[in-house]
């Protein structure tokens, strides 16, 4: 498997088996779904969700090796700009510092920063776009 | 209100504040022309093309007296505009939804990816421009 794929597939485990999803006045934020891969979004697909997005080695590439980074994009879409927001903190409050362990890998140090936001086309839905970095902490 | 989507690399500016000679500054900026044409060329050799009207409107700037330069879209020369692939009135600036994404495909930030593929030649070119042995 890919490391970025594994990479991935971290991400996408520690928001599937997350307990206390994220809220907001009206109740829970996030779709049943949860999140999508690019692509994958169905056209009946009803906010919020994480929406996986573009991903970034650095120039030597993401091969296990110590030192070795990578950039994953996420795009949180939510009904509202302040529901995108608290979509981004709670994704934040599970990645940013934590370290990724997956078999066959090595661990990896994750650091979430907070790129930029926006509507959609329609202006009916708003996302926070996160920058994920993995930095591979053993060789 | 002047929309814009642009990247910007600001070294240039650092290293023309590091310069002690008006030769060294000259080479600055031709420095900076040499990084604003690689990232130019990176970044229309990734630019998503239906009809091309993207990639064909993509501006390259200089700023800050040459120093710096920024990469991207203006809104001008999209909202409003007629595509003459089309023949049709555009009347949304989509580079945002092409770079940002929308809530049914992620965002494909080109731009800011042919920075960063040139940010270690950018860097390498600016000192190679502050050096005593630059000819």
């Amino acid at each position: 498997m890919p490391v970025v794929t594994a990479a991935w597939n971290a991400i996408a485990d520690v928001i599937r088996t997350a307990v206390n999803l994220p809220a907001g006045s009206h109740g829970p934020i996030l779709n049943g779904d949860r999140f999508y891969h690019d692509g994958e979004v169905p056209a009946s697909a009803a906010v919020g969700y994480y929406l996986f997005g573009q991903e970034a080695e650095d120039n030597a590439g993401f091969v296990n090796q110590i030192g070795d980074s990578a950039t994953l994009r996420v795009h949180c879409w939510a009904d509202t700009k302040l529901n995108a927001s608290r979509l981004y903190e709670w994704l934040y409050g599970k990645v940013d510092g934590q370290v990724l362990s997956v078999e066959g890998h090595t661990p990896w140090r994750c650091t979430m920063r907070r790129l930029s936001g926006g509507a959609d086309t329609d202006g009916t839905a708003y996302q926070a776009i996160a920058e994920i970095n993995l930095e591979t902490l053993r060789g | 209100m002047r929309v814009t989507m642009l990247v910007r690399s600001t070294t240039g500016l650092e290293a023309a504040m590091r310069a002690r000679t008006v030769r060294q500054r000259a080479r600055v900026k031709a420095a900076t022309v040499r990084s604003l044409d690689r990232v130019f060329t990176r970044a229309q050799e990734s630019t998503p093309r239906d009809t091309h009207y993207m990639a064909l409107h993509m501006r390259a700037e200089l700023t800050r007296e040459g120093y710096d330069f920024a990469v991207g879209f203006r809104s001008s020369d999209f909202v409003g505009q007629t595509n003459p692939a089309t023949g049709q009135v555009i009347t949304a600036f989509y580079p945002v939804f092409v770079i940002k994404g929308t809530r049914f495909m992620a965002g494909r930030d080109f731009l800011s990816a042919a920075l960063r593929a040139e940010r270690v030649n950018i860097r390498r070119g600016y000192a190679r421009a502050l050096s005593d042995r630059a000819s």
